[in-house]
């Protein structure tokens, strides 16, 4: 496994933080965002890491059936 | 300008010449030549490349989408909604602005490197002769050019030295047409033997020349740079086009289907569109030719670092891609510096007699100077040569394959040729003795001469015969008739020794799955020899009259198994490359001479090196700045690296973003409002994109470099369909849990379900970016 570049983690928690920020900035509510009660942002936060873990698996199923030897 | 009045330019007297360029034979002041630089503009047919950020930023607007997108913000800018308009605009100018700045500062970083390779011309400037860049010549200058040199400008011949050029490009013919200075009345270019015309190339001798055009006023210049820009895309290019086409379809069905299904259920039209166009601007991988872009430029600095100087970034998939890769011997697997070992007579003991004779013949050589003589003139550095002129000289060729000097001393003549031994054999007919005795060759004395030149061979040696012939004292040039009834004298034996990590750089490039082929002009021991120290795996030799033989199909059949190829002619070189492309190959051909240009052009990854001759550079992908396989080998990983690295983002894009959308446009059908604001779909796709750019620097699984790299468009519709599904599957659970566990409003269901997608499909990059086709 290799780990990720430096550049990559960066470029990526860049944006997702941009988008967060956003969500909850004061422009917000001009872009048509709302605040989001705990649960929901808990639950969305569960949401997500269950989703990579499921890529993570079907990652391998992807590539396997039919993969050159 | 003076372009027109010099249209037959090569029937001009020389004087006349130089008088209306004013110039000399000396040739002009590097004042005067950036004077008329500024006049005439560069020596290239292309246009400069300025203009190029401000036709850009006009494409990107002009894009269908972005202007669908554009206008539908306008009408509803105009119909009260400043606000939205406003953030459009605002996300759009993000957008354009983030693309073209990468993608810009990528090709002025591969510009700098094709640069840094560029052709250069021994101009005379200021009196003195300097290697100029050829873009800087202009009308006036006069230019030195020796065999296998691009003739860079179109131009008359003022002296010449046997100056052959090769003007297939005008004639069609392969024939090299005689270049010589004189008056010329001819109507049409083939016809002037006293000109020499831009994309041309000189194969054999030397000349100088006066630049009378430059630039877009060459006749040919123009014609040459279309055909050696116009290639056919590389798999690789043709599958992300494929792909980019299936997607197009499915965005047009999904914004057509999203945009019916509103409208059927009488929702407001102008939301419905923008949001529709927007889910299209979603779905376009607008990023993948800038992606494409910076990372190849990005794999291109890394391959300079390691000392390979990428000139088509396309190449460079290319060869991640290749399999088999054929090279000569010379200077890549064995050492450029040849060393003279013997110079046996007859009776195999060394003969100054044949040194001398070898030492004359390589002195007064012009042409390339090859590595032979370089050995000889070093091993002759005692043996005095005062007292000998030249004549005149019939230089090296690669059909007769030898040198003849006509020479003089003490008013005594004599032709001295040197050259293959079988031909000079051939053509002798008596034999220099020990004891200074020159006797008729018989039978047993050929036979004698032959087993020299056999065992050297069989060594692993080169070996050069040295023959002479007496020549009446009225004759002042040579003539290819005079090339026989020689008197042989010896030979002259070299050795060049295979390379030490020349072994280590070949184990490697089989570990990656790429087979060496050696292609060589030398006889089959030579070969044999060379791969037996160098540990190939080989499997069977054919030499070139045997693949003469063969008719292309045959060959085709044969050439798996046979890796070593000897005494291969130029031709023969390029139906090589062909029959192993036939066969599925993705072929490298890596040479340095002026009869390697055809097979450079010919194979999929053109490899030259820093020092070859301008036609095989000038042919070649990319230039090797050290000759040295293990470079190849940096290179071939730096390949594998772009093309897996390109392929994230094309995974990315087909699959975690797709799911997205395709959820997105369900969504809509299902809510009885959009799931996301038409801004909000933008801003997503701003963000996203924005995620990818540090995408061409990561680091890539050892699994994914270890192999030959090819577009495999199966793999990628599978990965597809099942990373697609499952995000898809999460998005629908989202929703469901929005809806009937929070019973979210529109507000609330947006802010969630943005927060999700987003977050879902940047992380996602850290699962995908590790991928192993073996399981």
């Amino acid at each position: 496994m290799s780990r990720p570049h430096p550049a990559l983690i960066a470029s990526s928690l860049v944006a997702l933080g941009a988008a967060l920020i956003l969500v909850v900035s004061p422009l917000a509510a001009s872009l048509g965002f709302v605040p989001m009660p705990g649960t929901l942002a808990i639950t969305i936060v569960v949401i997500v890491a269950t989703y990579l873990v499921c890529a993570e698996i079907a990652k391998h199923a992807a590539d396997r059936p039919g993969g050159k030897p | 300008m003076i372009n027109r009045p010099l249209d037959r330019f090569w029937s001009l007297p020389v004087q006349g010449l130089f008088d209306r360029l004013s110039t000399r034979p000396e040739g002009l002041s590097r004042v005067e030549a950036d004077d008329r630089l500024a006049r005439y503009g560069p020596n290239t047919v292309a246009e400069p490349p300025r203009l190029d950020i401000i036709r850009k930023i006009g494409r990107r607007f002009a894009e269908p989408l972005v202007s669908i997108l554009l206008v539908a913000a306008a009408i509803s800018g105009a119909t009260g909604d400043l606000g939205s308009f406003a953030i459009i605009v605002t996300v759009i100018v993000l957008s354009i602005g983030l693309d073209l700045f990468q993608e810009h500062r990528a090709e002025r970083a591969a510009e700098a490197l094709k640069r840094s390779v560029a052709v250069h011309a021994d101009v005379r400037r200021d009196g003195i002769v300097t290697a100029t860049s050829v873009d800087q010549l202009v009308p006036g200058d006069v230019v030195e050019l020796r065999a296998g040199d691009l003739v860079p400008a179109d131009g008359i011949v003022l002296e010449s030295r046997n100056a052959h050029a090769n003007e297939a490009l005008m004639t069609g013919e392969p024939y090299p047409a005689d270049k010589y200075p004189g008056p010329c009345n001819a109507t049409t270019p083939p016809e002037a033997f006293n000109a020499l015309f831009a994309g041309t190339s000189i194969v054999s001798g030397e000349a100088i020349m006066l630049v009378v055009a430059t630039g877009k006023a060459t006749r040919f210049g123009g014609i040459a740079a279309e055909l050696t820009s116009r290639e056919p895309p590389s798999a690789f290019e043709r599958g992300i086009h494929r792909l980019g086409l299936i997607i197009l379809r499915l965005t047009i069905f999904l914004t057509l289907f999203v945009l019916l299904m509103n409208l059927a259920f009488a929702r407001p039209v102008l939301e419905s569109f923008l949001f529709a166009v927007a889910l299209a601007v979603g779905l376009t991988p607008e990023l993948l030719p800038m992606i494409m872009t910076v990372t190849l430029a990005r794999g291109a600095l890394r391959m300079a670092q390691k000392r390979v100087v990428v000139k088509k970034l396309a190449a460079i998939h290319d060869l991640g891609a290749m399999d088999v890769l054929c090279t000569d011997k010379t200077g890549t697997l064995t050492e450029a510096r040849i060393a003279l070992l013997r110079h046996p007579g007859l009776d195999r003991v060394n003969n100054e007699r044949v040194l001398m004779l070898a030492a004359i013949n390589g002195r007064f050589e012009t042409g390339i100077r090859s590595p032979l003589d370089e050995a000889i003139a070093s091993h002759a550095a005692k043996v005095s040569l005062e007292g000998w002129s030249k004549l005149d000289e019939l230089p090296f060729d690669f059909e007769r394959r030898r040198v003849s000097a006509l020479v003089e001393k003490d008013n005594a003549r004599m032709v001295i040729v040197k050259g293959a031994a079988e031909e000079i054999l051939s053509r002798a007919k008596a034999v220099d003795h020990p004891d200074g005795r020159v006797l008729p060759i018989d039978n047993p004395t050929r036979a004698a001469l032959q087993a020299i030149e056999r065992d050297e061979a069989a060594q692993g040696n080169r070996v050069l015969a040295v023959a002479w012939k007496p020549m009446p004292p009225d004759r002042g040039q040579l003539l290819a008739e005079d090339e026989c009834d020689l008197v042989i004298s010896g030979f002259c034996v070299f050795v060049d020794p295979p390379k030490p990590d020349a072994a280590e750089a070949i184990a490697r490039l089989e570990n990656a799955g790429v087979r060496v082929k050696i292609l060589s002009g030398d006889g089959p021991a030579v070969v044999r020899h060379v791969a037996e120290a160098l540990g190939l795996r080989e499997l069977g030799l054919l030499t070139g009259a045997e693949v003469a033989e063969l008719s292309n199909t045959t060959l085709a059949a044969r050439i798996e198994e046979v890796d070593l190829y000897a005494r291969i002619s130029p031709d023969q070189k390029t139906r090589i490359v062909l029959a192993l492309r036939q066969r599925g190959h993705t072929v490298g051909f890596l040479g340095d001479g002026v009869n390697d240009a055809p097979a450079i052009h010919a194979a999929d990854v053109g490899l030259s090196v820093e020092g070859a001759s301008d036609v095989a550079r000038e042919a070649a992908d990319m230039i090797m700045l050290v000759r040295n396989l293990n470079v190849v080998a940096d290179g071939i990983e730096e390949g594998r690296r772009t093309f897996a690295n390109i392929l994230k983002y094309v995974r990315m894009a087909t699959s975690s973003n797709f799911g997205n959308m395709l959820s997105m446009a369900l969504a809509s059908v299902f809510l009885p409002f959009l799931p996301l604001t038409p801004i909000q779909v933008l801003l997503n796709n701003l963000t996203y994109d924005l995620s990818e750019i540090g995408i061409p620097f990561d680091r890539v699984e050892r699994s994914e470099i270890a192999r030959p790299r090819v577009w495999d468009m199966r793999e990628i519709l599978r990965f597809t369909a099942v990373m697609g599904a499952l995000s898809s599957l999460f998005d629908m659970a989202t929703f469901a849990i929005l809806v009937f566990a929070f019973a979210a409003g529109p507000d609330l269901f947006r802010t969630a379900w943005f927060v999700e997608s987003i977050a879902t499909q940047i992380l996602v990059i850290f699962v995908i970016r590790t991928h192993d086709p073996r399981g």
